[in-house]
């Protein structure tokens, strides 16, 4: 496998499959918000693990569905605690508890596919293909790691990572010296240190607006916790380093 | 109109032939303060127990006067006097003046949410409301065209802590006032006294088409809670509303009656929203 790993290229921002989340950071019944190109979204998963993805606005009075909760296996707005249900339509309005909400009241919904760790959406209207760009073979499956904001444009952010600014993931095998960053008195043991030697990371970056950068971080196949750690700090130092230069760089083009 | 920042049109009397609060006084300081009202900036100077609101621009100025706690003017030619409120002349009122309070949204988003009861039990949790008992009964919505007002009575609610002075739930029992485009109060039932109801005011002062500060004054019937707990508890609630007003999209309120879907409960918002389209209200509005 090469260092790096390159996918289609994307012509227009929000068009094709784009990653909204890491599947860790929504736990079932919760909801968090994600936005591709000018389409904001509500993220939700239910109580059986199914995640859908709603149009961030509700249609009564215009509340973010993303800051609502999840009850009863539907996407509940925190200002009257309307309910909509998979396919977005309105089916409890609890200052009306007798009342059948009418099938016209609904909200826009998405599609979205969990794989390798990640939820994806898209919301170009495009029929969906079989499925997002995989990350690795199933044999190999992912270990999440965080999602970590950078505020720098995703150009930036490729350039730290050496791929093409097209690029939406790459692949980094973890520089061996990152090893000397662990405590003596939590020397690894042979196998750790052979399994940190191996560890490849996969980044998926995903454009929120012209100066944040969303990265999804995970790592291939298994990891004990001590790898994950070493991955986070891999990415909280990439971010530190991307963001400086982005500053430097934003000084020198107005001087 | 599209810049947040805009002054509304000329034609626009709707917005500009009113008062508006632009300070609490007690919270006038000697010496000029700056605000900013309808995209004009004015300065308001105090000397002694006067004071006099100019425009920044042209040093203009304004009608001031003193009400409610508050120095309102105008930058046009308002039809009578600051809003009159009966029970604010009774002698054994508590005046609570709770706060300015900061708004990025449009100020006629703040009168709406005001007028709300539905978001009770999910937005004032144990307060104002709680589940499971959510709905909304049937009540009065009108246009009193004599005063060109619009009111909402026979409102009810049942709640866990409805006043500051509350021991455990009570159904009270509301009446909702809109006197002008940003200024609205409601009377409410009240745990001391079942004849007279208490009266809580909201004064908004649009900053501009997407930010506004509300003025919150009460007048109770209260002997006992301090000043500050009387004003806390409202701060709570206003704090409370400020999270879902900052995250309502568009900002301006939509007065096209498709934009956003109402129901049943919403009669008095629905109400509003036709006011404010009738007199040609533009300002901090879409559609
Ligand atoms: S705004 Fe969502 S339920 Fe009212
Ligand atoms: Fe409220």
């Amino acid at each position: 496998m090469t260092e790096q790993e390159q996918h289609a290229p994307e012509e227009v921002d929000a068009h094709g499959w784009r990653p909204v989340a890491l599947g860790l950071d929504l736990p079932p019944a919760s909801v968090t918000g994600a936005r591709i190109g000018e389409q904001r979204l509500a993220i939700w998963r239910n109580s059986h693990g199914d995640v859908r993805a709603s149009d961030d606005r509700c249609p009564h009075r215009g509340m973010r569905l993303s800051l609502g909760f999840v009850r009863d296996d539907m996407l509940a707005c925190l200002y009257h605690g309307w309910r909509f249900d998979a396919e977005g339509r309105c089916r409890t309005i609890p200052a009306h508890p007798g009342l059948k909400p009418a099938a016209t009241i609904r909200t826009t919904t998405f599609p979205t596919i969990e794989s390798d760790g990640l939820i994806w959406c898209r919301v170009d209207g495009v029929e969906p293909p079989e499925s997002p760009p995989a990350l690795t073979s199933p044999a190999h499956p992912t270990t999440p790691v965080r999602t970590i904001r950078i505020d720098a444009p995703t150009r930036s952010v490729s350039r730290a990572l050496g791929i093409s600014p097209d690029d939406r993931t790459a692949r980094v095998n973890l520089p061996i010296h990152d090893i000397a960053d662990t405590p003596d008195d939590n020397a690894p043991t042979p196998s750790d240190a052979a399994a940190m030697s191996a560890v490849t990371v996969v980044v998926v970056q995903h454009a929120v607006g012209r100066e944040e950068t969303r990265l999804y971080v995970l790592i291939e196949g298994d990891a004990p916790t001590t790898t994950i750690q070493r991955a986070s700090r891999w990415a909280s130092s990439l971010r530190d380093k991307v963001e400086r230069e982005h500053k430097d760089a934003i000084v020198v083009e107005h001087v | 109109m599209t810049d947040i920042a805009a002054r509304p049109e000329d034609d626009d009397r709707a917005i500009l032939d009113q008062w508006y609060p632009v300070a609490f006084l007690a919270s006038l300081t000697a010496g000029e303060t700056r605000v900013r009202l309808l995209g004009h900036d004015l300065l308001v100077s105090g000397d002694g127990d006067g004071f006099a609101v100019r425009r920044a621009d042209t040093a203009a100025l304004l009608p001031a006067r003193k009400a409610h706690a508050c120095l309102w003017t105008t930058l046009g030619r308002p039809k009578g006097d600051v809003v009159e409120i009966a029970e604010a002349a009774e002698p054994d009122r508590r005046v609570v003046p709770c706060g300015a309070i900061n708004v990025r949204t449009s100020g006629l988003r703040v009168v709406e949410n005001f007028l709300d009861m539905a978001h009770f039990p999910f937005v004032h949790t144990n307060i104002l409301g709680a589940e499971p008992i959510t709905e909304v009964a049937p009540y009065r919505t009108e246009h009193r065209v004599d005063v060109d007002e619009i009111w909402a009575t026979e409102c009810r609610f049942e709640q866990p802590q409805a006043a500051r002075s509350s021991v455990g739930g009570m159904t009270t029992d509301y009446a909702y006032r809109v006197a002008a485009p940003f200024l609205t109060l409601l009377y409410k039932s009240c745990p001391n006294d079942p004849t007279r109801p208490d009266v809580i005011c909201l004064f908004v002062r649009p900053v501009d088409q997407e930010r506004s500060v509300a003025y919150p004054v009460m007048f109770l019937i209260d002997e006992t809670s301090s000043q500050a707990e009387l004003a806390q508890f409202q701060q709570r609630i206003f704090v409370q509303d400020r999270i879902i007003l900052e995250n309502q999209r568009p900002a301006r309120l939509p007065l096209s009656p498709k934009a956003e879907i109402p129901t049943r409960a919403d009669s008095v918002s629905v109400a509003y929203r036709r006011w404010l389209k009738a007199a040609g209200v533009r300002y901090g509005a879409i559609g």
